[in-house]
């Protein structure tokens, strides 16, 4: 499965959580936040290449710093 | 007839949702919903009254696991397996189901007794959920209460849902980590019954086994340290064993593994609407988070709020002081007519009138002021602050959510202080607990407003406390780059934070809030500012025979013993003798001046002074009070929150150095534009 980095997606688009890049801690605040593994997320902001807000699951939002988002990668396919 | 055992019933849930609500309504609503505006940080306790049987009601931090990735996470774990409290009442966002459910799964695996309070049903309803409460609770295998924690729907049946658990506790539960893990669980699991019994007995040993497979730091520490001769070498070569399987990954695969069971039940037992429709909050957050419109709009609330509470509490200001005035009038009168000993006039009238009414004139403004925060605070809207203001904080070695301490810290530094405890990364903690000192809180508002008003014009008094503000953004600003650059160096940290729905906060809430903040700042004037105006009286008054608040008082000699310091600045013995009292707190500036300027029969306070000094004495003098050592609550605090006395120690002294600095060179530049 190709993945890519969460903050190169446009807003609007949405991928699923295949793995998150980050050190034990972050990584699993990030599992904790809702970025469980299969997750679905989808971008909604963003601000160049400052923080971004995602959707988690179409109930929560989430802002994120860009380097953050980096490090979360998804799939766009099914 | 027996006394009834005492119920122990904690609180645990994610953050944003309706915890605080929840919490009020369980303990009857007069409980305070946190002394401090940086919200559910302490451990608040309340009780609960229901039939015949009565318990203690602990709310605990809101959390997201119970992995200690953060100090509340840590605190919740710890209450939760010291403590053991009968029943765990775990708020889950009906709206969010499968975030929050990932908290309820983890506290079951933790051996908690928990009851789910399924809240915010209205919400979820409203966006076309709809969720099979029976099969849900079936399937979690413990008791699930729909509620609507904000309208006080399905209370009672929680509580009773609650007590019955108390009665016939289900704590067992586990999940199936799959062919691969399990084998290992079972593995590490028999070797900890064998090494640490005491910690097996404690935590459950299949729980001990999970964690030491996440790498939990605080799990590996207790083990390596437990008294039982727990062979190291041998217990990190199973655990390393375990995780082979993933690589590094095998936290991955747990948490993978809790959501495939979660999804499972919400799968099970929710339906929802196939698209969901852009809500209003997202409109607002389209508008509010946008890339230009985002700060200054940011800056134009602050400035409204600043109106607000200034120009709305005016009247108020006013009120009051024409009251205190005629009390303290008619009291001196009393005291002229029954020829009462002089002590006794200057304890009553100069002591404790003056010393607390100058300080609590400022009420009308302090309640004004947590009211704009409690609203800011329970709306959403200061998650949004936070994202908004990162990038810009991350330039001066500060972080997004240090700008909700800074915010915070305009009530007061102490709760400020307390909710950079969100921030994960301890430098940059520290960093944003070191420049907190420099917000201008409340009290030190007061003096602002006190000096501004009886020196300059009133056109003129809102910009100068303006530039104060401005004055210290501009010091928070540098400090911060200079100690998170110099001082705590370390890689960018982290930026996440949840952005709850807007909400139009509930007015009982609101309320709720500022009247428990407010009434601390009352008291606080009923007790301990009433003690330090009492011994600046008696330091003033004595020793016998001295005119009252002389040079030759003890407080004069005091006053002059630390001039020598002081005097570069302009300030004379009674200016110093106030700065050392605002130690205590800095409201007590204020009553000191009250005090020292013995004003009976010579007009206002403020009338004196301005005889007495300078505007530009009054100016440095308020730069000094912004900048030098904050009050003792919030040294204890910092002790608290950074663990140290030696960050304790560096806030004196550079707070100290740098007032003085500041002070120093606001002075010459005012000589130099020709200002006495």
């Amino acid at each position: 499965m190709a993945s890519t980095p969460l903050s190169i997606l446009d807003e609007g688009e949405g991928g699923k959580v295949i793995e998150i890049l980050a050190g034990r801690g972050l990584r699993q605040r990030l599992m904790a936040i809702g970025f469980g593994p299969g997750s679905f997320v989808k971008v909604l902001k963003k601000t160049g290449h400052g923080p971004i807000i995602v959707e988690l699951k179409g109930c929560c939002k989430v802002g994120l710093g860009f380097g953050e988002a980096s490090k979360i990668m998804v799939t766009t396919e099914d | 007839m027996s006394p009834k055992k005492r119920l122990k019933i904690a609180l645990a849930g994610n953050p944003n949702t309706g915890k605080s609500t929840l919490f009020n309504a369980l303990t009857g609503g007069r409980q305070s919903i946190g002394n401090w505006p940086g919200k559910t940080v302490e451990k608040k306790t309340g009780k609960l009254k229901h039939g015949n049987a009565s318990a203690d009601i602990i709310d605990l931090p809101g959390i997201y696991s119970t992995t200690p990735y953060s100090i509340e996470e840590a605190i919740a774990r710890n209450f939760i397996v010291e403590e053991s409290p009968d029943v765990v009442i775990d708020i889950v966002d009906a709206s969010n189901l499968e975030r929050n459910l990932y908290l309820a799964v983890q506290l079951r695996e933790l051996g908690a007794n928990i009851v789910i309070a399924l809240n915010m049903m209205d919400v979820a309803r409203s966006r076309g959920f709809k969720i099979d409460v029976k099969k849900l609770s079936r399937l979690l295998g413990v008791p699930v209460v729909p509620t609507v924690a904000n309208k006080k729907e399905g209370i009672n049946g929680l509580v009773d849902a609650a007590l019955k658990a108390a009665e016939s506790p289900e704590r067992d539960f586990s999940i199936d980590y799959g062919a691969d893990l399990e084998p290992k669980i079972k593995e590490l699991q028999d070797h900890i019954c064998r090494h640490a019994r005491q910690l097996a007995g404690k935590y459950g040993a299949r729980w001990l086994a999970v964690k030491l497979i996440e790498r939990d730091p605080e799990i590996s520490g207790k083990m390596r340290s437990a008294d039982d001769d727990i062979c190291t070498p041998e217990l990190e070569k199973f655990i390393t064993k375990a995780g082979k399987i993933y690589g590094e990954d095998a936290d991955v695969e747990i948490a993978g593994k809790r959501y495939a069971f979660i999804n499972g039940v919400v799968r099970a037992c929710m339906e929802r609407p196939a698209i969901a429709e852009a809500t209003a909050s997202d409109r607002i957050d389209n508008f509010v988070t946008n890339k230009y419109i985002g700060i200054p709009l940011f800056l134009a609330l602050m400035y409204l709020t600043y109106q607000l509470v200034f120009i709305a509490g005016d009247p108020f200001v006013s009120l009051i002081e024409s009251g205190l005035g005629a009390l303290s009038s008619s009291a001196a009168s009393f005291f002229a007519a029954s020829g009462s000993p002089e002590w006794v006039f200057t304890l009553i009238v100069s002591g404790i009138l003056g010393g607390i009414g100058n300080v609590l004139v400022f009420v009308p403004n302090i309640l004004l002021l947590f009211l704009a925060i409690a609203i800011l605070e329970d709306s959403g809207y200061m998650a949004r602050a936070a994202f908004v203001m990162d990038r810009l904080m991350a330039r001066f070695g500060l972080h997004g959510k240090s700008f909700i301490s800074i915010i915070v810290g305009f009530g007061c530094n102490v709760p400020a202080i307390m909710s950079a405890r969100t921030i994960e990364d301890e430098k940059y903690r520290i960093v944003t607990v070191l420049v907190n000192i420099l917000v201008p809180c409340s009290a030190r508002m007061a003096v602002f407003v006190f000096l501004a008003s009886a020196f300059f014009a009133p056109e003129v008094a809102g910009q100068v406390i303006w530039s104060l503000v401005l004055l210290s953004f501009v010091l928070i600003m540098s400090l911060g780059y200079l100690f998170k650059k110099f001082l705590l160096p370390g890689p960018r940290a982290p930026f996440v934070i949840e952005l709850p729905p807007y909400r139009v906060p509930s007015p009982r809430a609101l309320v709720a809030h500022t009247l428990s903040r407010t009434w601390l700042f009352i008291s606080k004037a009923g007790t301990f500012i009433l003690g330090v105006a009492i011994l600046i009286w008696f330091l003033a008054n004595f020793p016998e025979g001295v005119e009252y608040g002389s040079a030759e008082s003890y407080i004069g000699m005091l006053g002059q013993a630390l001039n020598p310091v002081l005097a570069p600045l302009g300030f004379d013995w009674k200016g110093s003798i106030a700065l050392i009292f605002g130690l205590a707190a800095k409201e007590v500036v204020i009553s000191a001046f009250g005090i020292l300027y013995d004003v009976s029969g010579e007009g206002t306070l403020q009338a004196v002074l301005a005889r007495e000094w300078t505007p530009l004495q009054a100016y440095v003098f308020m730069v000094f009070t912004l900048i030098y050592v904050p009050c003792f609550a919030t040294l204890a605090v910092i002790r608290k929150e950074t663990g140290s006395w030696r960050w304790v120690a560096f806030t004196v002294a550079y707070s100290i150095v740098l007032a003085w600095a500041v002070s120093f060179a606001v002075l010459q530049m005012g000589h130099a534009m020709g200002y006495a």
